[in-house]
């Protein structure tokens, strides 16, 4: 009951004229930064986030949480009309969304990926609802020798999960992990890997690095890989796109097990939108009675995959509200986000910021609404966005990423730090190294350091705390499994080859 | 040429790894019984230098730059030394830093607005599209930035 309550003060601020507009601003520049391909939310969040640094900290998430879920929402209408998937996690959507538009049936099937996106969104959001205020209670028991073996898991899962290559996504974690290092210590005062620069005195600032390591990388991947593909005709008249009764019948389940598994996907730290879509796609798959109709244009391959994305962006909240750790590259750029605006999301938040958190969590219900209407009545509009020329685009993206980097300090160097992280991200996306893991240290970073300083200090500098306290001992012997589990395979694989 | 690029890398991240473990020695492993300004950076660098040498070991084991641990996901991005289109990437990332660093000589504004000119047409746009673009984006920005959230945003010679 205390939980409605509270949902209830929620819709209080979430359904505020700021609110509301917050809220319509974020789906509809993230549904169209969805529709433009290689531009992902991770990327527009940064590069908004100079520009949101007026805001209050609830109307700038609840743009973020609007961005993030209009991005999985628009990434389908390319992936449908174009075969080009807007975003990663609609990447499976293309296999039989695009056959139906083959087909002649493009515009059901955008209908059934809105209708799914919304069931699931909304499933997603109230299982948030009730699961998030339990988990950020447990949460609270947490110290800080938890928190120190909490983050050190949150590590090993997204490089565990994100990337081809484990090696390379411990690279990526550690060097993000290093720039949080720099600048003065706090406790001893020396500073620390400066080179003499008075302006890495205070640390490196997030936005820059994520802005480039996002959004100017995007750039530079977009002008070197041209992505054009001829678009199929389709009727995206309301009508058009509304799913048959046939089509519903066979969707509707595919949605709810989508749903499901996009939730609980999401909350993993790495999986994210794209896992979930495709182990979505594969159950359906598998409980089928006609699974050789995948592929070919089964409405169910494109429901169950676009229903995971939508309930996984539901699902990532919910450790980065919790616990103040975010599972993915966009959730990490909203936590540094909330930090530069004077918040630092974790159980605290639900204690000492009620408005805020169930703020958020009401316009989550909103902007689900919003999206619905905008995908059943406007995708016509979008599929005209389409045509904008990227020619004016993309140099656009990257001028208002120049000049909303230079306007949070006033000066150049942050801006000349932003096209460093470019280059950087760029040799990162073509060597394979993950950006996400070095974002989330980058933010992270100082908080383990503080956690396990603060640790030893209780301790009296005996290590042995982080393992002989339960929950801290149970995290770390996790995250000792999750490096050992992948080598034995491996080893067995070897004796059998001999 | 990536398997050279991914051990060009990975001896740079090991140089950078000894150089950090040297560093935090400096800096001070303990201060008493509790971890010193070093502590930190000592173990970034230690295993950092653990995945630079594992990234190493992985281009000469199997003979290619890298093995990957899973399999690629389909629709993935380009392949790392996949063709596409170099002098436009070239381009675009000159243009942004020549416009960067005229920043103090031009002002904020036209140093974008000739950013963009050059960008509309690198990536195949109308002169039409390039001067349309280069007037109304900055100005956009001014009145966003300067006007709006007040920001000072450096001046050229002619005073904007």
């Amino acid at each position: 009951m205390d939980t409605l309550r509270l949902l209830a003060d929620g819709f209080g601020v979430a359904l505020q004229p700021i609110s509301l507009f917050g809220a319509a601003v974020g789906v509809l520049v993230g549904q169209l930064i969805g529709v433009l391909p290689g531009i992902g939310p991770a990327a527009a969040i940064a590069i908004l986030l100079p520009l949101v640094s007026g805001l209050d900290a609830t109307t700038a998430m609840i743009m973020f949480v609007g961005i993030y879920y209009g991005a999985m929402y628009g990434g389908t209408i390319t992936s449908v009309l174009l075969r080009i998937p807007g975003e990663s996690s609609s990447v499976i959507t293309t296999i039989d969304g695009y056959e139906m538009a083959v087909q002649g049936r493009g515009g059901p099937a955008l209908g059934i990926a809105a209708i799914g996106s919304f069931i699931a969104g909304t499933l997603g959001v109230v299982a948030f609802t009730f699961l998030a205020p339990s988990l950020a209670r447990v949460a609270l028991a947490f110290g800080p020798p938890e928190y120190a073996g909490l983050l050190v898991l949150s590590f090993s899962l997204i490089v565990y999960l994100t990337g081809r290559n484990r090696a390379k996504g411990a690279v990526a974690t550690l060097l993000g992990l290093w720039l949080s290092v720099v600048g003065v210590d706090l406790i001893s005062g020396l500073p620390r890997f400066t080179f003499g620069q008075m302006k890495l005195l205070s640390g490196i600032e997030f936005v820059p690095v994520a802005v480039g390591l996002f959004g100017l990388t995007e750039i530079l991947l977009s002008a070197h890989d041209e992505k054009t593909a001829p678009m199929v005709r389709a009727d995206l008249s309301l009508r058009g796109v509304l799913p048959t009764a046939a089509d519903w019948v066979a969707s509707r389940w595919a949605i709810v097990r989508g749903g499901l598994i996009g939730f609980f996907v999401g909350i993993l730290p790495g999986a994210g939108a794209t896992a979930a879509s495709m182990i979505a796609y594969a159950a359906e798959k598998r409980v089928s009675r006609h699974p050789e109709r995948f592929g070919k244009g089964a409405i169910e391959g494109v429901a169950a995959p676009e229903a995971a994305n939508n309930s996984a962006a539901v699902g990532a909240m919910v450790p980065l509200m919790t616990l103040g750790i975010p599972g993915s590259a966009t959730t990490a750029i909203m936590l540094g986000g909330l930090l530069m605006l004077g918040l630092r999301p974790g159980p605290l938040l639900f204690q000492q910021h009620p408005q805020f958190v169930w703020g958020v969590i009401a316009s989550m219900y909103v902007s689900n609404i919003l999206l619905v209407i905008l995908n059943m009545a406007a995708i016509p509009a979008f599929v005209a966005v389409l045509r904008v020329t990227r020619a004016v685009l993309l140099p656009s993206i990257v001028a208002l990423a120049v000049v909303g980097v230079f306007s949070l300090e006033n000066h150049v160097f942050e801006v000349w730090l932003a096209l460093l992280f470019a280059g950087i991200g760029y040799i990162m996306h073509r060597l394979d190294y993950p950006p996400a893991p070095l974002v989330l240290a980058l933010v992270l970073g100082n908080i383990l350091e503080e956690s396990v300083r603060q640790s030893l200090l209780i301790s009296h500098g005996n290590l042995a705390i982080f393992v002989t306290r339960p929950l801290s001992g149970a995290l770390l012997a996790l995250t000792a499994l999750l490096i050992v589990l992948p080598l034995l395979p491996r080893r067995k694989g070897a004796a059998r080859q001999q | 040429m990536a398997r050279a690029a991914d051990r060009l890398v990975g001896l740079l991240l090991l140089a950078l790894a000894v150089y950090t473990i040297a560093a935090a020695r400096h800096m001070g492993y303990l201060q008493g019984r509790i971890p010193g300004p070093g502590f930190a950076p000592f173990w970034i660098g230690v295993g950092l230098a653990v995945a630079a040498l594992a990234v190493l070991a992985g281009t000469w084991r199997y003979g290619k730059p890298t093995e990957p641990d899973t399999p690629p996901e389909p629709g993935a991005p380009t392949e790392p030394g996949a063709p596409g289109r170099p002098a436009t990437l070239l381009a675009t990332a000159a243009v942004t830093v020549a416009a960067v660093a005229l920043v103090g000589t031009l002002g904020l504004l036209a140093a974008l607005g000739l950013m963009l000119l050059a960008q509309v047409r690198i990536f195949g746009g109308t002169w039409r599209a390039a001067v349309l673009t280069a007037i109304a984006l900055p100005l956009v920005f001014h009145v966003l930035f300067a006007l709006w959230f007040k920001v000072q945003l450096p001046p050229g010679p002619w005073g904007f």
